[in-house]
Formats: structure tokens, C-alpha cells, sequence
């Protein structure tokens, strides 16, 4: 996972010439830090040098991109963070993006926010997980109260638009069929929500993708899957099984109860929302989560060869059977 | 030796066994970013090892269910496809990672 793609050399150098482009001859940067290989990034961690002043800085790049894939271009993601950063949520500064001239990207750099999102750790810590949880949800409050017309940009993408049509067409996409997947599909199809307006929506809220810093949440990342969807979407995969950790009990992420985790989404300003609706995006979370692994597995077998993408493929049947299992009403 | 002769010893589930054995006895020298892709690789390895002493999965025409079930052609069948679909897949589970199964779906 941290080995890089032949093509990508030491990235000093050209992290240099970005930042000399943008403050001027005299900045430097040091310290830099090769953070884990992501599924469609690159993510390095730096120090922008200005006389003495040092200033942490993250570096992020596609490298698994193509309209045809789920995941957002590096300048969309760019505009969502800085407009969830203009409305006062935890999110890393948006700083500037790549362009033809720099020898990196695409991809863009931000602020460094200071935690660990490592979910063993934050789940350890049951005793913040009430605070932890409030912050959680007013963050999403917040962010599903922005108005919507602010992220027209994404009103086209294929995920703002039928759930259930797209992730047919996805799975289409990656050659391989699905029974359990379309049986799944099919359930969701014969047991819609009820219809909401549509709101700007992470896209991948859940545990692993916020960081906690001493029982205080620094940031929320990873805005690759912004799209404008129901807010419910959010709130249900933050309550998707693979998100819980073992901690099957605590449907939230692992953190509290699906009860629990609605009723704070509501104090914080939310709209109300009920537990049937959420397991309907549980289920459908599954569905996209498995999905996502097939991507990774076909990804392997097209050449972008590496042991965890080749897992991806085969590990796709355990989230079909935890799906399988959930329509059984076997698993919460 | 009563069953017709193939390969020499070890045999094929072996082999694997013993490349497993080796990542495991390398993991703690490695850095973590390595240590994680061998943890990956035994997991692979163990999948592959438990593939080989198993029957195969019966073949199946996936993808004529697959959109047999979208067209809604299964609705009126529905709690038997739900069972051919969880026996295929504790099969699949049971190769890929055995203990993700619940309790009852063990050593079937």
C-alpha cells in the first residue's frame, strides 16, 4: 500500500517549485512525508519554510481518475472543500491547486488538521464517543444545511441523480455480475424512502475519514464522493455495518446506537429522519461498499496491480453476505 | 501408495502453507507499510490454500440471474433465490475469510 507507482518519483523537488510559484523564491519545504497510498490518491505531507516559519501543509493527488470512475475530479473537490471550510465546518483549508505548470497533481494542498483517524483508535476511546458523536452530527447538520444551489457543480454527476440507476450502471461497468448485488437492488427498488429534497452530501461520512484529535474533531476528510443526494445517504452510511469495526452494537460507525446517532443529527439542527429510512441506505450502503471493492479488484486485473486490490475482488462476498444477512433481518 | 501418482510431495496446498509460513516469520523485520502487504499476502494465501482443498463452486450462469432478478423475474420466487444466493455466497465466504461467517453458517 505505501509503494508509490513507478512513475512517481521523490516529490521534494517538485513540491518546492509549487510552493516557490505561489509564496516566492525564498519558501522551502521540508519535512515532507509519504502518508498511505489511498484507493484513488496520493496523499504527502509537508512543511511549507518561510524564513523561520514553519507551516504543515497536505498534498493530495488523484491517481486513479477517468469520468467513467465514482470519484470526483481533484478541482471539484477543491471547490466543495472550500465551500464546506467558507461555512464553518471542520475541513481542511483548501490553499491552491495544481496546475499545467507544476510537475505534481492533479491534485490540490490544504491545511494540516492535527488527530488520528485510524478507527481502532478512535473506537478505543469509548469515553469521548458522546461528545465525538455530537460533533459528528453537527458537522453534517451544518453541512446538510448549506444551500444546495452553491454546489451546482454537482448536480450532474452520475450520483446526483437515481441511487439504484447508478449503481446499476457502476456495477455494469466493472464486467463482472452480482446476483446477491442485484437482489439487494432490487429489495431497495421495491421498498423506496420516502422522497426528500436533495442536499450536498459527503459521500463517504463515516468512521476513518474524520480525525479526532484529544476527544475533539479536527477535520472531516476524504470529499472525493461530494454529490447532492438525501442527506439520509450520509447519515446511513455512517451507520453501514463494514463502518462499525466489530462493534456491530453501535451502528453509528462503531461510536453509538442508530437511535442514539439520529437523535443528536436532530438537536444539532437536522431534519428528522427514522430508522427505517437509514437501513434503507445500510443496505444500499453495502451494495456501493461491495462495489467499490470490485472496482478495486477490476483495477487490479486491468494493471494497476497491487495484494490489496487483488483481495478487493475476492472480499467483495463478504460484504454480500453481510448484505444477504441484513435483508434476513439475521444482522441490525 | 494407493491414489494414482502426480506431482512429487509437497503437494500444492503445502507449498502455499510454507510461502505463508514465511511471511509470517518475516512480518516483525518489516517496515509497517510492508508489514500491512504481508498480512494482505498470507490472507491471500489462506484463501488460495483453503480454494485447493475444497470442491469447486458449481458453476453458474451468474449474470443471466443477475438480470433475471432486475427484471423482477424473481419476485414471485423470492425466498428460494434468497437461499441459492446465501448458500453460494457461505461458500465464497468460507474460502475468502471463514470467520467473517455467522455461527450457524460455520462448517457447512
Amino acid at each position: 500500500m505505501a509503494a508509490l507507482p513507478a512513475t512517481r518519483s521523490d516529490p521534494t523537488d517538485a513540491l518546492r517549485a509549487a510552493v516557490r510559484r505561489r509564496w516566492g523564491d525564498t519558501a522551502n519545504v521540508e519535512n515532507v512525508e509519504q502518508a498511505t497510498l489511498g484507493g484513488s490518491n496520493r496523499t504527502i505531507l509537508f512543511d511549507l519554510v518561510q524564513a523561520t516559519e514553519h507551516t504543515r501543509m497536505v498534498s493530495r493527488e488523484e491517481t486513479f481518475g477517468g469520468a467513467e470512475k465514482p470519484f470526483l475530479p481533484p478541482g471539484a473537490q477543491f471547490q466543495a472543500m472550500f465551500l464546506a471550510h467558507e461555512n464553518g465546518l471542520a475541513v481542511p483549508r483548501p490553499l491552491f491547486a495544481y496546475d499545467s505548470n507544476d510537475a505534481l497533481g492533479p491534485g490540490f494542498v490544504t491545511t494540516f488538521a492535527p488527530g488520528t483517524a485510524l478507527p481502532r483508535r478512535v473506537l478505543a476511546e469509548t469515553a469521548r464517543h458522546e461528545t465525538i458523536l455530537h460533533q459528528l452530527a453537527e458537522t453534517l447538520a451544518k453541512l446538510h444545511a448549506i444551500d444546495p444551489t452553491k454546489f451546482a457543480f454537482l448536480a450532474e454527476l452520475p450520483e446526483s441523480g437515481d441511487p439504484i440507476a447508478t449503481m446499476r450502471t457502476r456495477i455494469d461497468s466493472l464486467g463482472e455480475p452480482h446476483p446477491a448485488l442485484e437482489f439487494g437492488l432490487r429489495w431497495l427498488e421495491l421498498h423506496p424512502p420516502p422522497p426528500r429534497p436533495r442536499t450536498v452530501v459527503h459521500g463517504d461520512f463515516r468512521t476513518g475519514n474524520f480525525l479526532i484529535d484529544n476527544g475533539k474533531l479536527t477535520a472531516l476528510l476524504d470529499w472525493e464522493c461530494c454529490h447532492l443526494a438525501s442527506p439520509a445517504e450520509d447519515l446511513g452510511w455512517f451507520c453501514t455495518r463494514s463502518w462499525r469495526f466489530g462493534r456491530t452494537a453501535h451502528h453509528a460507525g462503531g461510536i453509538a446506537t442508530r437511535a442514539q446517532w439520529l437523535a443528536a443529527y436532530r438537536r444539532a439542527g437536522g431534519g428528522a429522519i427514522t430508522e427505517t429510512e437509514i437501513r434503507w441506505w445500510e443496505i444500499f450502503g453495502l451494495i456501493r461498499w461491495a462495489m467499490f471493492n470490485i472496482l478495486q479488484g477490476h483495477g487490479h486485473v486491468q494493471g494497476r496491480r497491487s495484494p490489496a486490490y487483488a483481495a478487493c475482488g475476492r472480499n467483495v462476498a463478504l460484504m454480500e453476505y453481510d448484505l444477504l444477512m441484513t435483508l434476513a433481518g439475521d444482522y441490525d | 501408495m494407493t491414489e494414482p501418482s502426480t506431482h512429487y510431495r509437497p503437494s500444492t496446498a503445502d507449498l502455499v502453507h510454507t510461502v505463508a509460513d514465511f511471511l509470517d516469520e518475516i512480518g516483525p523485520a518489516l517496515n509497517s507499510g510492508d508489514r500491512y502487504t504481508a498480512l494482505v499476502c498470507k490472507h491471500i494465501l489462506a484463501m488460495v490454500e483453503r480454494e485447493l482443498l475444497s470442491a469447486p463452486l458449481a458453476p453458474l450462469d451468474e449474470a443471466a440471474l443477475a438480470a433475471a432478478i432486475r427484471a423482477g423475474r424473481h419476485d414471485a420466487t423470492w425466498d428460494a433465490t434468497f437461499d441459492a444466493l446465501m448458500q453460494r455466497t457461505v461458500v465464497r465466504v468460507a474460502l475468502v475469510k471463514p470467520d467473517h461467517l455467522a455461527t450457524k453458517h460455520r462448517n457447512e
